[in-house]
């Protein structure tokens, strides 16, 4: 930790943006279902639609990071090195935000980057077309990842994915996905 | 099989022919979990002309489990074009869900199977 790294701060910045949720390290099986679970009762007495929605984009964005971080740390329980990574939750007035942060190998960048790109570009029917086409496709051998979570989150929350890399160190970047589900529109 | 809260009820009658899967699943490794379903699965449609009835009532499943939904339809269709079964998928979904209701369209759409939608 840095001298000027203050808890204090970090934790306001969080209360004044309204963190549902937020947690660093490895994203376990049994981890993700505890934080899924306090997700869900927190966000599904509102409308249960984006509640599930939420749940849902938040279990892609998770098991991302599980399988495709460059950072792993060794499971005992799973027997496997799993994926570590930074997951957050907030709410605005008008919508709520789901991120995920990890490493990622800069030899990956521009195919996720094309990958984004190519998503957001598509329009709901093609959208549609495109997901059913990839989940037809066969399975990738390189991963148990079914290559459909980003059109699945797009879909869910009619926004664009909002993805950004940063430079970490020669062979690593950091990766930042966001997606924003808007609440209902409330009728005056 | 009983369910965790990533892990779904699988409930397979081999008498009567009624199949069901329900509850959540969004277990990271599905091809391992669902490993056992598939064994069990092409061994009871080994055996022609059998009736059977196959009820999903998800809450939630993540998209590494979509595909493997997808595998069991294929396998249903596949029974029922070449070996005289009689499939007939109930997709029940909460009333207000409704992507889980559009899921159900979608997989109906992917493959030739009776499919009902049933809210409740």
């Amino acid at each position: 930790m840095e001298k000027d790294f203050k808890v204090y701060s970090f934790y306001k910045q969080m209360q004044v943006n309204s963190v549902i949720l937020s947690f660093k390290g490895a994203v376990s099986q049994d981890l993700l279902s505890r934080l899924a679970g306090s997700l869900k009762k927190k966000s599904l007495k509102d409308d249960p639609n984006i509640g599930r929605r939420i749940f849902s984009i938040f279990i892609e964005l998770s098991q991302n990071v599980h399988l495709h971080s460059a950072e792993k740390s060794y499971s005992l329980a799973e027997d496997r090195p799993i994926g570590v990574g930074f997951l957050l939750v907030s709410e605005a007035e008008d919508c709520y935000w789901v991120s995920s942060s990890n490493l990622v190998k800069k030899e990956k960048v521009e195919h996720i980057n094309n990958r984004c790109v190519h998503i957001n570009s598509l329009d709901e029917e093609s959208l549609k077309a495109f997901y059913k086409e990839q989940r037809r496709a066969p399975q990738r051998t390189d991963s148990p990842g079914a290559n459909i979570g980003l059109i699945e989150m797009v879909r869910k929350s009619n926004n664009p994915l909002d993805v950004q890399f940063f430079d970490m160190d020669n062979d690593t970047s950091i990766i930042t996905l966001t997606v924003k589900l808007n609440k209902p529109k409330i009728l005056n | 099989m009983a369910g965790e809260n990533y892990i779904p009820t699988v409930d397979f009658n081999y008498d009567t022919g009624i199949l069901e899967i329900s509850g959540e699943s969004y277990h990271e490794y599905t091809i391992e979990f669902y490993q056992p379903i598939f064994d069990w699965l092409n061994k009871y449609l080994s055996e022609p002309n059998r009736t059977i009835t196959f009820n999903f009532r998800m809450t939630y499943y993540n998209t590494s489990t979509s595909r493997r939904f997808l595998e069991i339809f294929d396998i249903l269709e596949e029974y029922q074009n070449e070996k005289g079964g009689k499939v007939t998928v109930n997709w029940y979904y909460q009333k207000d869900d409704v992507d889980m209701l559009e899921s159900g369209e979608e997989y109906s759409e992917d493959v030739d199977l009776t499919f009902n939608l049933l809210p409740y």
